[in-house]
């Protein structure tokens, strides 16, 4: 697994390449954190590059979503399709999640936040 | 004539028959149905007076009512050895009663058995009055109604026997009014049974509260790498608060000596044996010697419990063979006591016992059930502790999965629990480096059985205790009867927040019950229930809504109800079962799995288990799996 980050004002999308297991779901989490120190409040979580994820990786997507939930920081997770949408699925995480359809569409709902 | 007489009488009984169906369509307490054997009876003996008028129906029918009422009160108090001169005796009676008036061999008067029954009275107001808090469970209720059950019956009596049964008066007045008596003790049972379930709750509550803070406390110990004899401090501590007791102590065994070591004690807890007069003078001389002072195994109290497994509860001390130095003045005292086993797969690690200090306070049989409970969680604790400190010694990491997969196991039910009519087995294969799956399967009573399945998410030691505090709670609230929804609601908020974030579990529980043929399912974002229709040949999917244990604490969880019938089977399981991969890395998938079952489905549960598991071994050949593969099925038989 890599992972990328970009900056649209304000707002830091992290690209996700690769699987999302039980041996890189600490990575998520760790980098998350760090951000969180720096008071970074508009996250985008991008999934289009992942293919598989497991128990674990849902883990560390709930343990971000309350984790920013917790400081009223934003998170919208986007391109969630495929095997690691049918996965949030059976967990019933799809309402749980903010779940935006793509990038663009992720940044235009936390663009209006900030404005607002 | 018929009319006034009969017609008051059962208007009185349908309306004890109203109150029965209201006060029975939320309460499935079995007890009360000794009220519809009144009911039923008054009915027919009201019917049967009306046509033979022999008055002694009424007095024959008066010992069976006064009988139904003992033997009511016997749930309560155990048996007596008086109620079965009681039978003969009324028996032998009535029989001749009924044997002179057809034959005139002394034609004996009417009032001969209302004097019996003043006599059967007097025998039940002695029963009665020999109820106490010391020797009856739920002492309360009988002492709120014995006074009016007493009165009402004498002074009927006294009325039946100055004026007689056949007085019009008596039968369409006095007899009607004398029957909401029924009413009235129907009522306070109703009321003392309510509160003792909402009481029941708040106790279970706080009793989870406890608990959770002792698995927080638990998590950090490992995290902080607190040595073992702080962690048996803190089991003490939280049993003793647990159950409201004045002191408590662990001793474990010393494999190679045969005995028990005091490890850990709250508060003075007095040796359950004799001790010199000297050691007596001070507590903390008596603390010191009870500390350095082992216990062979089967010896003493304390010694016996370790010995045979089996936990020893003593309500009242009084006049205990083993206790007879145990006086109120004595710094040896107590008032009661419990000792249960800590138990790991059948190995005795060593006992926990609590003990009542102040005269007249005892445990009850709830605390003893609860304090098996606790010393359950507290094994399963100490055992992991032991095997996790072995692992922080050898600093090997890797190991670490292996742990995990070891508590696994020991977690599991190591048999199934036997009930007509039913058909249960499973299916556990653990892979690799994850540990996730637990199942759990419980004899509620004789007619119902709880299934609970679920799949802890992330890996190792953490994802294990997790497990633990699962299977803790669950256990802590199965044997309080709530219904699943109630079960898993509390078993989410008792893990949110005692976790990390990141661990979360699906898991769904239901139970059936064999009599009524309902099943009552709830789920946490588990795999859907699977049903198969034998009469349709077909399956059904069940499912609730929910998210998953351990991500929102404020989670309600709901439930639904459904009917089974002979032949039908319920499926429970983890993905890891529609996900084996074989070697191309091509799924089993859920159709296939339907399809064993539906090929099979004439035979029962073990025979289709073991069809599964070939189909699956078939099916994957040497391929690694990636997740645990486990999979409950009932069937009706």
């Amino acid at each position: 697994m890599e992972i990328k980050i970009r900056r649209y004002e304000s707002i830091y999308i992290v690209d996700i390449y690769g699987d999302m297991d039980m041996y890189n779901a600490n990575d998520v989490k760790n980098l998350i954190n760090t951000m969180i120190k720096k008071d970074i409040r508009y996250y985008i979580i991008n999934l289009d590059n992942v293919d598989y994820i497991d128990s674990s990786g849902i883990g560390a997507l709930i343990y971000v979503h309350s984790e920013l939930k917790k400081r009223n920081m934003a998170l919208r997770i986007v391109n969630v399709k495929g095997s690691v949408k049918k996965v949030i699925e059976l967990t019933k995480l799809i309402g749980f999640f903010q779940i935006a359809p793509t990038v663009k569409d992720g940044i235009a709902e936390l663009s209006r936040m900030n404005r607002s | 004539m018929l009319f006034t007489t009969v017609l008051p009488k059962l208007f009185v009984e349908l309306f004890l028959l109203f109150l029965y169906i209201i006060a029975r369509k939320t309460r499935k307490e079995r007890v009360l149905t000794f009220f519809l054997y009144i009911i039923l009876l008054l009915v027919s003996r009201d019917i049967l007076f009306a046509i033979f008028k022999i008055p002694l129906i009424f007095s024959f029918s008066d010992f069976l009512v006064i009988l139904i009422y003992l033997f009511w009160i016997r749930n309560y108090t155990g048996r007596r050895r008086g109620d079965f001169i009681f039978i003969i005796f009324n028996l032998a009676i009535f029989t001749f009663g009924f044997l002179d008036s057809f034959l005139s061999i002394l034609n004996l008067g009417q009032y001969v058995f209302n004097l019996v029954i003043i006599a059967d009275i007097i025998y039940m107001s002695l029963v009665l009055g020999l109820v106490s808090e010391y020797n009856t469970e739920d002492f309360e209720m009988i002492a709120s109604t014995r006074y009016v059950l007493i009165t009402a019956f004498s002074i009927f009596n006294v009325i039946a026997l100055l004026y007689g049964y056949d007085n019009e008066a008596i039968q369409s007045i006095i007899v009607p009014l004398f029957y909401f008596t029924h009413a009235y003790i129907l009522y306070r049972y109703i009321r003392f049974f309510d509160l003792q379930r909402e009481e029941t709750i708040n106790f279970l509550q706080s009793n989870l509260e406890s608990m959770f803070d002792f698995m927080k406390n638990f998590g950090n110990a490992i995290t902080n790498r607190i040595d073992l004899d702080t962690v048996l401090e803190l089991i003490v501590t939280s049993a003793v608060k647990n159950i409201g007791a004045d002191a408590g102590t662990i001793l474990m065994v010393d494999e190679f000596e045969d005995r028990l070591n005091v490890k850990a004690t709250y508060g003075l807890f007095p040796p359950l044996y004799n001790v010199p007069e000297v050691v007596k003078v001070k507590a903390s001389s008596l603390k010191r010697h009870f500390r350095e002072t082992p216990i062979p195994l089967g010896e003493t109290l304390l010694g016996k419990v370790a010995g045979s497994g089996e936990p020893v509860f003593i309500r009242n001390t009084s006049g205990v063979e083993e206790l007879k130095n145990n006086t109120r003045n004595d710094i040896l005292f107590v008032s009661s006591i419990i000792i249960v086993p800590l138990l790991v797969s059948g190995r005795i690690l060593g006992v926990l016992s609590t003990v009542k200090r102040i005269e007249n306070q005892f445990f009850s049989e709830r605390d003893l059930e609860h304090l098996k409970t606790f010393a359950d969680a507290a094994s399963v604790t100490i055992d992991n502790l032991y095997t996790y400190m072995e692992v922080l010694e050898k600093r090997e990491i890797e190991k670490e999965v292996d742990t995990a997969a070891e508590i696994q196991k020991k977690l599991l039910p190591s048999g199934f629990p036997e009930i007509p009519q039913i058909s249960l087995a499973a299916l556990n294969q653990p892979a690799k480096g994850v540990s996730g799956d637990y199942y759990d399967i419980f004899k509620l009573n004789d007619n119902e059985v709880g299934l609970f399945i679920c799949d802890v998410a992330g890996k190792g030691v953490p994802a294990a205790l997790v497990m633990v505090m699962i299977r803790t709670i669950l256990r802590l609230i199965v044997a309080s009867h709530q219904e699943p929804s109630t079960i898993v609601t509390w078993i989410n908020r008792g893990i949110t927040g005692s976790i990390s974030i990141d661990h979360f579990a699906t898991l769904s529980f239901l139970t059936y019950n064999r009599k009524n043929h309902e099943v009552v399912y709830s789920n946490a974002a588990h795999m859907p229930l699977l049903v198969f229709k034998k009469n349709e040949e077909k399956f059904v999917q069940v499912d609730t809504p929910g998210l998953p244990i351990g991500v929102d604490k404020n989670t309600i969880y709901s439930q639904k109800r459904f009917m089974l019938e002979e032949g039908d089977f319920i499926i429970m399981y983890t993905d890891g079962i529609v996900e084996t991969m074989d070697e191309m890395g091509n799924q089993f998938t859920l159709n296939a799995l339907l399809d064993v079952i539906k090929k099979n489905s004439s035979f029962g549960a073990s025979e289709v288990v073991k069809k599964i598991r070939d189909e699956l071994s078939d099916f994957s050949k040497r391929a690694k799996q990636h997740d645990d593969q486990t999979l409950l099925l009932m069937k009706v038989e």
